[in-house]
């Protein structure tokens, strides 16, 4: 399939060629404006392939107003765990990410310090002469683990309370009865606060990727490339900067893992009773 | 303007000129062939330098919907990437966000730009303070050759004190055209000096994504115009100029989220700074 230049050079071969024919061959004028309104729309097509070369031949393909440039998946987790791939044709892109962990704060700098941070971090933008991808990413503490644990201690105490509640006669006094409602009570208020609180964490990360022949290629450069940039790093911070494996990775590139579902559910639940949805 | 952009530039515009030139082959339609050839190449420079106007009008007219890869999907208004997961929708936008001259891209280390710089760890931790919702700040560089870099330089720098005695020695020099070269000179040679005490020459694309969840597309879209919002007020800390990135970046920031291009691929798409 011809992309970029070669699509811009043959499409441009044919307005030329149209351009001939409007020259050379007899026709009445009417048919001349027709031709030459299309050749001038094959142009601005051939030009627009400069930048949307990726979007015009699905575009011919289109059915319901909806241009499908790809149906695989983004990106398929590597056999090793710590890289993503992507099949393209002629190879394999493969991606890994270093994790650095910075634990330092401005507000504990003096200038001086603070000075060296921006000339450092100038200096970890230059590590690499190949491109690589440095983020910042504020994300959401994943709690959905633990608001499990919590829910289900509260069905538990509630379920024990219902019990007892069930079991007592009325008027008399169960101290086992006030416990449990106690109990109870405190693990629906630990839930009400820890889902409605949002707790949020800072990392920073650097992505490379590497172009292979197969997979294990890719996988290979893209490894040798992350490690050597992990080492950069922590040599320029003196910090212990790691590949990161899929599990702590997914996190920063998925969206649904940057913003789990079970602990903004919460406020997507405020988000609905406000809407009425 | 690049070699490969004049190049497809003069190839349109030549076709363009064709059509225009055969204004006697049209009868009484000459007048407004020559016209439409004329829009027709004003619409190649369009294209060429407004394209983030044109194409999302083009999509938002004809409703046309754009399906990146599986999961997700960008809206006819082309101004974010929808994912529809577990009933839910995340909405992902990005704006520009060039620190670039701010903080690393001076010609000449001012009086007082060192206390910006030494203010900017503080100023961000401030901006990230305020944000209560994800987002990612992401650099996407890579090196230059410095030998390479100092040879053009060298170059340029001889090219214009060429031209700075050239004036000097002619029978009338401007002297505004000779404090210009000057100038001109001062700014490279202050690059040369920052090569020579060990900084290497960079490139870069700054941008800010975040994304926003909703129960309906429309609620992930608002929530994540607002969030947009919030950012761009924020950001203002940093004396940035920032845009929200509509059409084709915006694909390309997406699929640049998993996998980056070669440095030739960069180099085409995005206008780099260096």
């Amino acid at each position: 399939m011809l992309s970029g230049k070669n699509l811009f050079i043959a499409i441009i071969f044919v307005a030329i060629l149209l351009a001939l024919v409007l020259y050379l061959v007899p026709l009445p004028w009417p048919a001349r404006v027709i031709l030459a309104i299309v050749i001038l729309g094959i142009d601005l097509v051939g030009f627009a392939t400069k930048y949307y070369d990726y979007f015009l031949i699905p575009m011919l393909r289109m059915k319901n107003r909806t241009v499908v440039l790809s149906e695989e998946p983004t990106f398929r987790i590597a056999p090793d765990d710590n890289t993503i791939l992507k099949n393209v044709p002629g190879g394999v892109y493969a991606s890994a990410f270093i994790n650095i962990p910075i634990y330092k704060s401005a507000t504990e700098m003096d200038d001086g310090t603070r000075l060296d941070t921006a000339t450092t971090f100038s200096k970890i933008l230059s590590l690499s002469k190949e491109p690589m991808k440095f983020s910042t990413i504020l994300y959401v503490v994943n709690k959905d683990e633990y608001i499990q644990e919590i829910r289900k201690k509260l069905d538990e105490a509630e379920a024990k309370y219902a019990q007892l509640n069930a079991q007592s006669a009325p008027g008399v006094a169960n101290p086992e009865l006030e416990r449990a409602k106690g109990e109870a009570t405190m693990w629906r208020n630990l839930f009400d606060n820890i889902s409605r609180v949002k707790s949020s964490a800072l990392a920073n990360i650097i992505m490379v990727t590497a172009f292979g022949g197969n997979e294990e290629e890719a996988i290979a450069i893209a490894s040798q490339k992350a490690e050597e940039i992990a080492a950069g790093v922590s040599a320029l911070l003196g910090v212990n900067a790691y590949i990161m494996s899929s599990k702590e990775f997914l996190k920063f590139i998925e969206p649904e893992e940057l913003m789990p579902i079970g602990t903004i559910s919460e406020e997507l639940k405020e988000k609905i009773a406000s809407v009425g949805v | 303007m690049d070699a490969n952009t004049l190049t497809y530039i003069a190839a349109s515009s030549i076709v363009a000129l064709l059509v225009g030139f055969g204004a006697g082959l049209y009868g009484p339609a000459a007048i407004f062939m020559v016209i439409l050839s004329i829009l027709a190449i004003l619409l190649v420079f369009i294209i060429n330098y407004a394209d983030f106007l044109l194409f999302p009008l083009f999509t938002h007219l004809l409703r046309i919907k754009i399906i990146p890869t599986k999961d997700y999907y960008i809206p006819p208004t082309n101004d974010c990437v929808i994912k529809y997961v577990n009933g839910l929708y995340y909405a992902v936008g990005y704006l520009t966000a060039n620190i670039y001259n701010y903080v690393f891209n001076i010609e000449k280390v001012e009086e007082g730009m060192e206390e910006a710089l030494a203010e900017a760890p503080n100023t961000w931790e401030r901006i990230v303070q305020n944000i209560k919702f994800p987002f990612k700040y992401h650099f996407i560089t890579y090196a230059e050759d410095i030998q390479k870099y100092r040879d053009e330089l060298e170059a340029k720098r001889g090219m214009l004190e060429f031209q700075l005695s050239k004036e000097m020695e002619s029978q009338n020099p401007s002297q505004l055209t000779i404090e210009d070269l000057q100038r001109r000179i001062n700014i490279i040679q202050a690059r040369i000096d920052r090569l020579s005490s060990g900084e290497r020459p960079i490139n870069a694309i700054m941008y800010i994504e975040t994304e926003a969840v909703g129960v309906s597309e429309k609620d992930a879209r608002d929530q994540l115009t607002s969030q947009l919002d919030h950012l761009t007020t924020l950001f203002g800390g940093f004396d940035v100029s920032i845009t929200r990135i509509v059409g084709r970046e915006l694909y390309l920031l997406f699929k640049y989220g998993y996998f980056l291009p070669d440095i030739t691929t960069l180099n085409q798409v995005f206008s780099i700074q260096k």
